[in-house]
């Protein structure tokens, strides 16, 4: 069952995959390669194009796990989930199926990004005191990944009972946060979220520190 | 006749130009020395303050007054100022006739200012006499701390003219410092010289040669590191050797940049330079590097967006 899945996941997104592959392993290159020729005058400078070309990672990962999940519960969407329906499977194992076979598409993207890191910063002539994190960055970027697919999966297996739930949920938030601001102009609800979210232990901490290939 | 009074009317005619230059030359100087005048004395009454100015507090040889606008900010200011400069200088005065900083506060545009915020803050030590050194800024209130901190730190660079000569003019001393550290971190560590690469690399005759504290004869290879990092350098020295650091390197001041360090951090110069270098290559961040708790936390979530996609609803 498992492998027919993943045979149809993958005819359904292979092109998405390549794409995706591609772009993860040539952003490391391009980033090193851009700015290496001046870098022996000004390595500062070189290290502070790097350091913002690292927003690109968790933006690439970002969009990888939205573009594979959302591929994923394509074609259930559009058939009303009637092949699902008729598979003689519960549905969370049938969950449980996608999940794993959207995990094996982000592989590709992960490797690719590993290799294009390694191929970046293969052969630099680095000052003794600047290193590489090829692979840590590679590390990274694949939990980064696992993390944000886990979000997108979620969000795009829910029903659409559950999403407008959560919208609404979303839209009360907002009004309240605008309410409390007009009442005390120092309290900032959706600040005070957003860094729980973005800090140990909300879920996007994993994306928090430099993206950096070669750093000091 | 005639012929004489054409002669005195060419001579005139030949001589007024040069009459009239004189006099123009005369104005321009008598001008410029009244304006020169103008400019002294109006120094002279920004240096002397005012007579609204007031003691608002004192530790030691040092003081600090305010007009009645700024005598809060003062106060506060002054709390900040000694708990940055007593470690390093334990209210050591940068000159033995004294010192006078003072900071003139302007007022803001009338649509952001609260209250009134002019007035003059006034950091003296004593004597406060007519020898003391001088210096005057305008700031605006809130940059009164860092004005004091910043110009206090100069005048005591500056009382050591061979550490003048070494770091000229200092990072500010109200830096923060883990900001600064983390400047010079990069700045060692990123410099490409041959010299530089070997200091960075262990090599302390060359991180000595890179900081400017010994020479090397013959022709130089490799660069050297900015007056940036040898203030960092010194601070790092100060910070090390505790209590007493800058009367110590006040006291080898005649002895060369390597004895002023060593004196000061109580330790051979070579081993300054060591662990000032190793502290600041500790200082370099794994920052690409996730952490285990990182990648154990985005394990965890991931988990729980499945768990939630596996039991979120039924099908659509």
């Amino acid at each position: 069952m498992q492998s027919a899945i993943l045979r149809i996941q993958w005819k359904a997104c292979w092109h998405l995959v390549v794409a995706l592959s591609l772009a993860a392993f040539a952003l490391p290159i391009v980033s090193v390669r851009l700015g290496w020729h001046d870098a022996a005058a000004n390595l500062p400078l070189f290290l502070t194009e790097l350091q913002l070309w690292g927003f690109f990672y968790p933006l690439l990962a970002a969009v990888g796990a939205l573009i594979i999940a959302l591929g994923i519960w394509m074609s259930d969407r559009r058939g009303q989930h009637v092949y699902a329906l008729l598979l003689p499977v519960p549905r969370p194992r049938y969950v449980m199926y996608r999940y794993v076979a959207g995990l094996v598409l982000l592989v590709p993207v992960m490797v690719a990004m590993w290799i294009g890191a390694i191929v970046a910063s293969h052969g630099l002539d680095l000052p003794p005191g600047i290193r590489i994190f090829p692979h840590e960055l590679a590390l990274k970027f694949g939990l980064v990944l696992l993390l944000l697919f886990g979000f997108a999966f979620a969000l795009a297996s829910a029903s659409a009972r559950t999403i407008g739930i959560a919208v609404r949920l979303l839209g009360v938030f907002l009004a309240v946060d605008v309410a409390v601001i007009m009442l005390a102009p120092h309290t900032n609800l959706l600040w005070s979220a957003m860094k729980a979210l973005a800090t140990f232990p909300g879920p996007l901490a994993a994306l928090a520190g430099r993206w950096m290939l070669i750093d000091a | 006749m005639r012929k004489h009074s054409l002669l005195a009317c060419a001579l005139l005619v030949a001589v007024m130009p040069a009459i009239c230059a004189a006099q123009r030359g005369a104005a321009w100087r008598d001008s410029a020395q009244r304006l020169s005048a103008v400019v002294k004395a109006l120094g002279d009454s920004m240096l002397q303050s005012d007579s609204t100015v007031t003691e608002v507090s004192r530790t030691g040889d040092i003081v600090i007054a305010a007009s009645p606008a700024q005598r809060r900010n003062a106060a506060d200011a002054f709390q900040q100022f000694l708990r940055t400069t007593t470690p390093r200088f334990a209210g050591a005065l940068p000159s033995p006739g004294g010192f006078r900083i003072v900071m003139r506060t302007g007022t803001r545009p009338r649509a952001l200012a609260g209250a009134d915020s002019s007035g003059i803050v006034v950091l003296s030590g004593q004597p406060d006499g007519p020898g003391s050194i001088q210096t005057q800024r305008s700031v605006s209130p809130g940059d009164v701390t860092a004005g004091l901190i910043d110009r206090y730190g100069e005048m005591m660079i500056a009382s050591v003219p061979a550490l003048a000569a070494w770091i000229g003019n200092p990072p500010a001393l109200s830096m923060n410092e883990s900001s600064r550290r983390d400047q010079a971190m990069y700045g060692f560590v990123t410099a490409m010289g041959p010299t530089q690469q070997r200091c960075v690399s262990g090599g302390l005759a060359a991180c000595s040669v890179a900081m400017g504290i010994h020479q090397i004869g013959g022709p130089e290879h490799g660069g050297r590191y900015s007056r940036y990092m040898r203030a960092d350098l010194l601070y790092y020295a100060l910070d090390t050797g505790g209590t007493g650091a800058w009367e110590r390197l006040r006291g080898a001041a005649d002895s060369g940049v390597g004895a002023m360090l060593a004196a000061a951090a109580r330790m051979p110069t070579d081993s300054v330079v060591n662990n000032w270098r190793n502290g600041l290559l500790a200082l370099r961040p794994a920052t690409a590097v996730v952490s285990q708790r990182s990648a154990l936390v985005a394990v965890i979530w991931s988990m729980l967006f499945l768990a939630g996609a596996l039991g979120a609803s039924k099908w659509a």
